[in-house]
Parts: structure tokens; sequence; C-alpha cells
């Protein structure tokens, strides 16, 4: 297949998900249970203000007309507006993104290394102790929720010892990085369990290539250790790598949501669970369709970057 | 090679001992070998003998669950087995290659980087001699190979067959190794190839590069290279038989069931017979077919790949699906027991017809027709001991009660002439013509009318396969079993009653029929 097509067909597949996936938020909201008139107009509300507050949220109107009306704002790049406050959903989403982003990007930068030189290790000699060693503990850590691992590492390095801070408060008017070590405890706890999934994903993959012909054609031309698994392992399992690390780091943009609560941090996914504790629906909406859209974006680049990294795709030349 | 202090022997192996490391009888017992600069060694013996392991020894490598035991191993005078030794052995001294040698190359990387990492590897040039970049050419011009830089970017898949065997060899021998191991090299190559390699090799031995040791059944190329022949039987080195090149098949274990003791051809006299096609019971004409496929039209994705196919088995007969590789034989075969999607054609068997679908055929259809994939490795499950691999089908397929399905299963290694110890191991632990035959009895457990065999002999040595054609001719007198044969292999093919050739998927009118594969052994 020529690349160009490859391009536009996944491109094409991946906004016909993206239309499904606001179908399914959309839906999602609107059997989200309480009542968000009721969270506006106040629990001592008459029944005319209750009408008129259903009214100017445009509440009144049918489910089909409000999700058009929805969606194609979104595709305008209008998002609404929330209904606390009064604040436009792409305000939010500007304000808070980066400060996640810069979660999701440092926890990555942690865990690309480490999964791919953990999963190598495991997977060269499978079976050896390294390899029982790096399985048995990623499945430990991979198997733990995150707000225990999160709870966990707040107790053995901010709570006891006092080495880091405990919540994540950002200076007013600043950036994340002018208090660098607010950001330690939540790249690490995404970074823990990014790891685990990744590196697993990657071991299994080595461990394929480690027993075929041509590997042991390698080992007995006399290539061993570092050589053998970087030069001879990895350039087979660089593509597979990839996309597990895509799957990893759509889990790291939305698995924020638990940390940055946890941590009190201030981005995207902390502003979502709040917006679902106000039932603010066109806010929480907007949140989850920007969500997927990167989540969905991550996955299209990894495929394309696979396909590049494998030459038998015809993609590198 | 000829460098100063020339130890006698370029291999000497004393009384070597290797076997199972959790125990159990030894795979090699103690042969001993002495190999000179320049001399070329041909090993021949059944699957199973200890061949592929005694030249693996001499690069220090045991495959995974075997230990050596005792006995020693010097190349070069440097002993494989230490740490330090292996990796000097492996790096300049002993070099090997494979079955099919275009595996050995690494799909991932370019054909310069592997090139320049074996030159590299290499003991360090003689002061003036040529760089590595000059070697490199040097070699693959030896063979016939561009040597541009075009040529060195590419990738081993954008390459034709022929040439990523010759970089293979390059590769093997740019470093010039004292030993050259090769293990099996033509058997996965088709004959045009296998002939391209013999005369590379034999050229690589009238340049007196170092010695050469080559563990094959391939007798034209043993005869084209061999200074010397050794027979390998139950892990001993055995001074060759009066049919020096030619395995005879093996001595039949004696305690078959005397019904399958029925005279069979006797074996020819250079063991190359083709297995003596038994007549049909009846006139073939006088029987209606036992199988008959009419119009088969299948293909991969939008590509039609088969087309027009049709083929008739006899009761008790066999019939062969001939063609070269591509031509759409093993298509045929899956579409025969319902494994690939067809997209027209009818299947009768025994006057009934037969849904093509897998899903949509009845139990008793899916047991009546059975198939002998091609790959052993790949068609038995590397977790499963023997015994479960036979139980599935007897409990499974045919509904047998625990005890009969396991007398039953003993019956069915006999009729394959395995023995019963082979019971509780796990394919990995079998040699090739062993596992092949566990996947021969798995099929037979089902009860199949018809059994659709897959180039099942093409991974064999001469006597495996001869006796695996044998014991497929005496499964059709004995139990009336009808055989669909699919093979390139001539001397195979003669085993048929009936043969239909295949051209790119489309059958090829009887008579103008060409032969594919040859005679080549």
């Amino acid at each position: 297949m020529n690349r160009w097509a490859f391009w536009l067909r996944r491109l094409v597949a991946g906004a016909v998900a993206l239309v499904a996936l606001s179908l399914l938020i959309f839906g999602a909201t609107e059997l989200l249970p309480g009542d968000a008139v009721s969270a506006v107009a106040g629990p001592t509300a008459t029944e005319e203000e209750r009408a008129a507050v259903r009214e100017r949220l445009g509440l009144d109107r049918d489910a089909a007309t409000r999700y058009l009306e929805w969606a194609g704002g979104a595709l305008r790049g209008d998002l609404g507006t929330g209904y606390l406050g009064a604040r436009p959903v792409t305000e939010v989403v500007g304000a808070r993104l980066p400060h996640s982003l810069l979660l999701a990007a440092l926890a990555l930068a942690v865990t690309v290394p480490v999964a791919v030189v953990a999963g190598l290790a495991a997977g060269m000699r499978a079976g050896g102790p390294v390899d029982h060693a790096v399985s048995a503990g990623t499945l430990l850590v991979a198997g733990l929720p995150e707000f225990v691992l999160a709870t966990l590492l707040l107790w053995a390095l901010a709570a006891g010892p006092g080495l880091l801070p405990q919540v994540s408060m950002v200076p007013l008017g600043g950036s994340p990085l002018d208090a660098p070590e607010i950001l330690v405890l939540p790249v690490a706890t995404l970074a823990v369990s990014g790891i685990a999934v990744a590196t697993r994903l990657i071991r299994a993959r080595t461990a394929d290539i480690a027993a075929t012909p041509y590997i042991e054609a390698a080992r007995l031309r006399g290539v061993t250790g570092p050589r053998l698994a970087l030069r001879h392992v990895l350039p087979n399992a660089l593509g597979p790598a990839v996309q597990a690390l895509g799957m990893v780091t759509g889990a790291l943009v939305g698995g924020a949501v638990v940390v940055e609560t946890v941590f009190g941090y201030p981005g995207i996914g902390r502003e979502l669970q709040e917006a679902v504790a106000y039932r603010d629906v066109p806010l929480v909406q907007g949140i989850a369709l920007v969500l997927c859209a990167i989540a969905l974006a991550v996955l299209l680049l990894t495929d394309l970057l696979a396909r590049a990294l494998d030459p038998r795709s015809g993609g590198a030349r | 090679m000829r460098e100063p202090p020339a130890p006698a022997a370029v291999v000497e192996i004393d009384r070597l001992v290797v076997g199972p490391a959790a125990g159990g009888p030894p795979v090699l017992d103690g042969p001993g070998l002495r190999l000179h600069t320049g001399e070329t060694l041909a090993l021949y013996g059944r699957s199973g003998s200890g061949k592929t392991t005694l030249a693996l020894s001499l690069l220090g490598h045991l495959r995974p669950g075997l230990a050596l035991r005792s006995g020693t191993v010097r190349v070069g005078g440097i002993d494989p087995f230490t740490t330090a030794g292996r990796s000097r052995v492996r790096t300049g001294v002993v070099s090997f290659l494979g079955q099919d040698p275009a595996a050995a190359l690494n799909p991932g990387r370019r054909l310069g980087g592997l090139l320049r990492e074996a030159a590299r590897r290499s003991r360090p040039a003689a002061p003036g001699g040529p760089g590595t970049r000059e070697r490199i050419e040097r070699a693959l011009a030896e063979v016939d190979l561009p040597t541009d830089r075009a040529f060195l970017r590419r990738y081993p898949h954008e390459i034709s067959g022929g040439q990523a065997q010759r970089a293979a060899l390059v590769i093997a021998t740019l470093r010039d190794p004292v030993l050259l191991v090769l293990d099996e090299p033509t058997s996965g190559l088709d004959r045009r190839l296998a002939d391209e390699l013999c005369a590379l090799l034999g050229a690589r031995r009238r340049a007196g590069s170092g010695a050469m040791l080559l563990v094959s059944h391939d007798r034209e190329l043993i005869g084209a290279l061999a200074d010397r022949t050794l027979r390998v039987a139950d892990g001993r080195l055995l001074p060759p038989g009066e049919d020096t090149a030619a395995p005879r098949p093996a001595p039949r274990p004696p305690a078959r069931p005397a019904a399958l003791v029925l005279p069979s051809a006797p074996p020819g006299p250079s063991g190359s017979r083709p297995p003596a096609p038994p007549a049909p019971p009846g006139p073939s004409g006088s029987r209606p077919p036992v199988l008959e496929l009419t119009g088969l039209r299948a293909g991969h994705g939008r590509r039609i790949t088969v087309a027009g196919v049709s083929l008739t088995v006899a009761p008790g007969g066999c019939t062969a699906l001939a063609g070269a590789s591509g031509a759409g034989k093993s298509t045929v075969a899956h579409c025969l027991v319902g494994l690939h999607p067809a997209l027209a054609g009818r299947l009768t068997l025994e006057g009934r017809e037969v849904p093509l679908d897998l899903r949509r055929r009845s139990p008793r259809d899916r047991r009546a027709l059975q198939l002998v994939a091609q790959d052993s490795v790949d068609a038995l499950n590397p977790r499963e001991p023997v015994r479960r691999t036979l139980l599935r089908p007897l409990t499974g397929l045919r509904g047998m009660a625990p005890e009969e399905a396991a007398s039953r299963v003993h019956t069915l290694l006999e009729q394959v002439c395995l023995p019963a110890r082979l019971l509780d191991r796990l394919p990995h632990q079998l040699s090739g013509g062993e596992r092949q035959r566990v996947n021969l009895a798995r099929a037979l457990a089902a009860g199949p009318r018809v059994l659709v065999c897959d180039e099942v002999t093409s991974a064999l040595d001469t006597a495996t396969r001869d006796a695996i054609l044998d014991l497929l001719a005496e499964l059709r007198r004995t139990e009336g079993l009808s055989v669909v044969l699919i093979s390139h292999d001539a001397r195979v093919r003669a085993a048929a009653d009936r043969v239909v050739v295949l051209d790119a998927g489309r059958p090829v009118p009887s008579g103008d029929a060409p032969a594919p594969g040859g005679g080549r052994v």
C-alpha cells in the first residue's frame, strides 16, 4: 500500500472514531445522574426559576438538536460555556491542558528508557533470573491501582521524611516549572505504572525475537550482550515497542485524573473530576472530547512511526 | 588459518558425551573426531542421531536442555566450552551456516551493517592487508553480488532468495574461518538454489580456505564436496556402510502389529527407490472416488490464487498435488480440510456433499478429513506432551472413554514406529522425524477417511522420508485410508496413483505437465 493512502485511511478512521466517541460522551453525560438545573438554580428555587434556568441552558430542547449544536460548535473550536462561573470550556482546557501535558511528557521521558532497557534485559534471556525479577516486579506494580501507588509514594517520600511537598500547588500566576519539586511525585506515580505496562509489552516482543534463527545466527557469530540486544534485537522490536508506548501515552494523559486529584495538581484531570462533581455538563463533555482526541492523535502518530520504523513495510527508505 | 603454530588438527573431539541436563540417555555417546586443515568431512545419519548437536558443539553451543557431561572439544587448540574460548571460537575460528542460510539474515538490518559487523569482528587483519571495506567488496564480488552502496543499503527482504543465501555465505566466511560448519545448508532450498550453493562451496573448497564440516543428507552435495564421510547413529560416529551416501530406511521395530507387516517393496540398491505404489484395491474405475473436489476457486484477499482445480481420490488411493512453490498447493490442501475460505467449488466425500466451510461441517465430516501440516514445529503445541496431543482427538472428536483412548494412544505410536517412552516428551524434545510422526499420528487419531499431507517429508532426511511414505502406503492397504499428497519432490509423488499438477493456481492438463522439483533427493 502506498504510504499516502495509508496515512489517509488512518486519518479517516481516526475521524470516524472521534465522531463515535463524541456520541458516546454526549450519551453518557445525558445519563449522568443528578440534574444540572438543580445544581445551577439551587435547592430552594421555585418551579418558575427552575424553568427559567432550563430554558437559559437550552435543556428544554431535544437531545439530537443539542448534540448537533454541541458537535458543530466543537468543529468550530467552541466547546460551549460551563454552567458554573460561565467560563468558556475552551478557555478552561487551554489553561489546564498544558499542565497535564507537561506531566505526561515528563512521565513518558522517564518511562521510555527504563521500559526499553528493562524489557530488553528480561526478554533477551527469557526464563532467566533477570526475566523472573522484572516480570514479577512489573506484574506487581501493574496490578496496583494508581491511587494506592500514589498513596504509597506520598507516605514514603512526602508524609514521613518530608522530602517533597504533599500537595502539588502551582504558584499563583506561574507555571509548574517554577516549583519543580511539586512535579516529582505525580510524575513518579504516572511513570511507575507506565513502566510496568510498557516493560511487559516490550519484554514479550523481545523474547519472541530472541528465539529467531537470525538471532541464534548472530550469537553463533560471537555477537553478545548489549550489542546483540541493541543492534540485532532492538531494530526488530522498535515498531511494536513504539505502539506499546503509544498505548501507555494515551493512558498517561487520561490516567492523570486520579493522580492529579490525589496530589491536588491543577491539571485537566482534576478539572474533569470537579466538573463531574458539580454536574457541569458542558465542561465534562468538552474535557472528555479533548482527551479522546489526544489519545486518538497519539495512537495515529505511533502507528505511522511504527510503520516508518519497520523496514518491511516499505515506509523507511 | 595458515598462521604459525598450526595445530596438527583443526578439530579434535575426544569421547564427547552430551545428554539432557535432566538426565536420560545421551544424545552424543562419546564420539571422537579429528579434522585437518583443508579437509571436508561429511556427516549423515537419521534425524535424531545427534548430527546437529555434534556440529554445534564445535561452537560451544548446546540447545536448551542439553548439558556437556564429559569429553573434550578443541577447535584450533581452543576449548569452545569455556566463556573466553567460546567468544574466540565464534568470532574468528569457526563459522556456522544452518538450514536455509538466508534465515540467518536479520530482517531489521541493512546488508551493509551486517557485513561490516562480521568483518570488524574477525581477527585483526594482517598489517598492510586490505581494509574492511575492500574485504567486503572483494568477498561480495567473489560470489557475484553487487558491491555498490545502494545494494549495501538494502534490507534482506529487498534482495532475491539466491542473493540472500550468497550474502549469508559471505557473512559466514568474511572472517576467513579456520572451520566452516554447515548444517543441512540445502534442505530448505529449492533445487536451483541448492545447486548454486553447492557450486559456491565447491569453489571455496578448491581455494583451500580452511576445513569444512558438512552435515547433510543431500547426496549431491556430499558427493561434490566431501573428502571423507562418516555416519552418525545413536550419538556415535561410524564408518560409512557400503551404501556410503544413501542411508537405508530405518529398520522397523519388531513389535509391530502383525496386520501391518505386509510385503512392502524391498529397498532399492541405492535406497533412493520410489516407494512402491501399491495397486489400488480393484480397478480404479470400478468404484466411485472417496473424495471428489470440483471447480475449486480460492484466493488471498482480492488476489485469486487457485482457480478451476478439481481432483479425485480413489478408495485407498493416493492423489498427488504437484507444482512449483507458490502454485497454490497448500491453499488447495487448506480448502480441503476447510481451513481456507473457498470462493467456489464442490466437495463430495463418499457420495455426500461436504460444505467447504469448516464451521458448517458435521463432526463426522471433520473427523473424516484430516490435515498433516508441513511444519511439524508449528503444527504441534510446544507446551503439550505427546500423550495429550494424541488423546485430544481420541476423547474429543471420537468420544472414546479415557481407558480406551489411553490404550489406543499406544497403538497409534506403534503405527508410526515410535517408542512409547516418547509419550511424555514435549515437541522440542523430539527430533524432526519424530515430530513429523507425532503430527501424523495425531491426524490418524481422528480416524480419518482421507489424509491430506502437505509437504510432510520436505524437512526430513531420506531414510525418515521413505519410512513415512512406507507407513502411508501401509495405512492405505490395511486401513483403506486415502491420501492427498502434496509435494514438489518427484520421488514422493511416485507413490501416488494420480497426479494433479498446478501452475500459478491453475491445473496443468496431464500430458504436458512439467516436472517441477526434479529428481534431487
